[in-house]
């Protein structure tokens, strides 16, 4: 099937009544939740999946993704007007952002930044559709030593593009990968590390330990600072931004779009690298570069542009080769899996209507998030006046009764106590919870992967460098885990990470 | 010498679990050999994987200083972790309604900033919502009240 006729199939799927609806109250969703700071698309999108299984896997999958990509949009809505990152990837643009809204410029900041996405998600989705079938036409070509240094390759990414510390990331990834080897194993039909426990025989609840560790451990961590704290909010006087501000902003907006489509591709990018890199490119190339953090323009522009387009292209490792490159992805494997979807290169050809559905929704959903969302600007803004005392039980009202309703049983919800307790222990000790749901969600492939070309090469580790695509492939493992011992560069690694958490 | 505490009990912890695990699958499961894998072999190289780093982050923890953490609102950590269980327990002898009332009631004793009234209101309001959500919107398959309750 050509790109052309793929794109019309998409349009046909995707502009349904109830795929729009469901594209609309999905980046409705994303929007609220990207303004709201105390609850992010992680635990949004683990808390509806639940609810998701009642609708075919295309509408699922429009809202989910929608819920991803319109927190992006609402992220920097809160972090231009109140100084205060609804999102991480919007990080940045509260920088230049808040001090733009500070001199009476936030309605230009927030058109920009709206206008950017936007071109920054067509340019984005057009990458998708055209990157994607080719990728998966190459990775149909894997076999099982292929595939595991793909997955081993993946893992390593995440741990080392993510913040915190090497070790503990490395950690994190094998822990979820060992969980993910609980319930009965695929070649004997023995049951495994279930402790007698009939309930663990199909496996740890996906749905359960993903609601715990962002939603129910999100609530822990918010409730670390038990007040009610009144935020100082700025007046927006006109949306309209002047011709300068275009002029200034093309450069940036182009830029960001090709930086966040690059980087949104690479395990542990999507929208959080791509943002941070984007700012420092546009603050190296500016003619002014002593604007940045007093208001400028471009701070805003680039950054936004790239974290969209990065959350966009984020989904092509997922949707062609079954591998999540952040949490928000691992969840969007699990709704598939949830709905009986092999995820993997057979997806495209098995099921186009579902592939380019969703390219073709996402298309709409930023049309449809810039049409709304600039008028709503108010709106969204009143949003932060809800006092986080009714915002999280809430929160864990649809995490308990969700969890339950995915198998309706009542284990799930100690298994969500379980894995919210742990998710909290995770932060305290300084662990990040995204290595852990990836290795969670890849534990059972990478395992069935290895043990298939254990069997081909009758024991032999070096089938994974005889073969070249599973060679270089386990080289990048190597040098990258070699690389990562180098001081200089875990040095630059710290300061990146330290800059984005201001 | 100083010791960070956070690393400290993060290598601790994975050294733990991945020592429990692996002595576990060496007593329940099947090793076999990297030619004819058991179901234990690739868990157990897990759990080796895991004590390692376990003990690479131990070892890193030494001369080092923690960053300071807000202290832990244990208040809110045994409310919130009540609530589910809470509901878990009783929604099947109680029913959907007074397990919700129970779950939400100590959700909102979780935080101190929510009052008497204002957390009445709150536990009121979160039961008519997701009972509306729910059951009356999902269909999610439970009873409003257990009937045998009062027979």
């Amino acid at each position: 099937m050509g790109i052309l006729d793929g794109i019309l199939l998409g349009f046909s799927q995707a502009a349904t009544p109830t795929a729009l609806l469901f594209c609309l109250i999905g980046v409705l969703l994303g929007t609220l939740i990207g303004v709201l700071p105390g609850i992010g698309p992680s635990a949004t999108i683990a808390m509806l999946l639940p609810i998701t299984l009642g609708l075919d896997p295309l509408t699922a999958l429009i809202m989910l993704a929608g819920i991803y990509y319109g927190a992006q949009y609402g992220g920097s809505i809160t972090a231009i007007l109140v100084n205060l990152p609804g999102e991480p990837s919007t990080a940045v643009t509260a920088i230049d952002g808040y001090q733009m809204a500070r001199q009476g410029r936030a309605g230009s900041a927030l058109a920009i930044s709206a206008i950017g996405s936007f071109v920054a998600g067509t340019i984005a989705t057009v990458v998708l559709a055209v990157a994607s079938p080719a990728l998966s036409q190459v990775a149909l070509k894997f076999g099982a030593p292929e595939y595991f240094a793909l997955t081993l390759l993946g893992i390593v990414l995440v741990v080392v593009l993510s913040r915190g510390s090497l070790l503990k990331g490395l950690a994190m990834a094998t822990f979820g990968l060992l969980l993910g080897q609980v319930g009965t194993d695929v070649f004997t039909s023995d049951t495994r590390f279930t402790f007698g426990l009939d309930d663990l025989r199909s496996g740890v609840s996906f749905i359960a330990v993903s609601v715990g560790v962002f939603g129910i451990a999100e609530i822990l961590r918010n409730l670390e600072q038990d007040s009610t704290i009144p935020r100082a909010l700025h007046k927006i006087n006109r949306l309209m931004p002047t011709r300068e501000d275009f002029r200034r902003s093309v450069g940036p907006i182009l830029r960001g779009t090709f930086l966040g489509s690059l980087l949104g591709v690479l395990p542990g990018g999507g929208a959080f690298l791509s943002s941070f890199a984007s700012y420092a490119v546009e603050k190296r190339f500016s003619r002014h570069p002593e604007e940045f953090g007093k208001g400028a323009i471009e701070g805003v522009a680039g950054p936004e542009s790239a974290n969209n387009a990065g959350a966009q292209t984020s989904f092509i490792p997922m949707l062609t080769l079954g591998v999540p490159s952040n949490a928000v992805m691992a969840l969007m494997i699990g709704a598939m899996v949830v709905q009986g979807i092999q995820p993997g290169p057979r997806v495209i050809v098995t099921q186009p209507e579902l592939f380019w559905g969703l390219v073709a929704s996402m298309w709409i959903g930023n049309a449809m998030l810039v049409v709304l969302n600039l008028p709503l600007v108010g709106a969204w803004v009143s949003m932060l006046r809800i006092p986080y005392g009714i915002l999280f039980p809430g929160i864990l009202a649809f995490s308990c009764i969700g969890t339950f309703s995915a198998n309706g049983s009542t284990m799930e919800l100690y298994i969500l106590a379980a894995a919210g307790l742990a998710g909290y222990i995770f932060t305290r000790i300084g662990c990040d919870a995204a290595p852990f749901l990836l290795g969670f969600v890849l534990g059972p492939m990478v395992e069935e992967h290895f043990r298939r070309a254990m069997l081909i090469s009758e024991g032999n580790l070096g089938v994974f460098f005889e073969r070249p695509i599973s060679a270089v492939l386990m080289l990048s493992v190597v040098v990258l885990a070699l690389l990562t011992f180098v001081p200089s560069l875990l040095s630059t690694r710290k300061v990146v990470f330290s800059n984005a958490d201001d | 010498m100083t010791w960070n505490r956070a690393d400290v009990a993060a290598g601790l912890i994975f050294l733990g679990i991945g020592s429990v695990l692996a002595a576990y699958a060496l007593a329940t499961l099947e090793i076999g050999s990297a030619a004819a894998m058991g179901p234990g072999f690739f868990p157990l190289a897990l759990c080796v994987i895991l004590v390692v780093l376990g003990a690479g982050i131990l070892f890193g923890a030494r001369n080092d200083e923690a960053e300071p953490a807000a202290p832990v609102n244990w208040r809110a950590v045994i409310f919130v972790m009540a609530a589910p269980i809470a509901f878990g327990m009783t929604l099947r002898s109680l029913g959907l309604v007074p397990s919700l009332v129970i779950a939400m009631t100590l959700a909102v004793t979780a935080s101190r900033t929510i009052g008497l009234l204002k957390g009445a209101a709150i536990v009121a309001g979160m039961t008519a919502f997701c009972v509306a959500v729910f059951y009356y919107g999902l269909r999610v398959p439970v009873e409003l009240v257990n009937s045998g309750l009062f027979s």
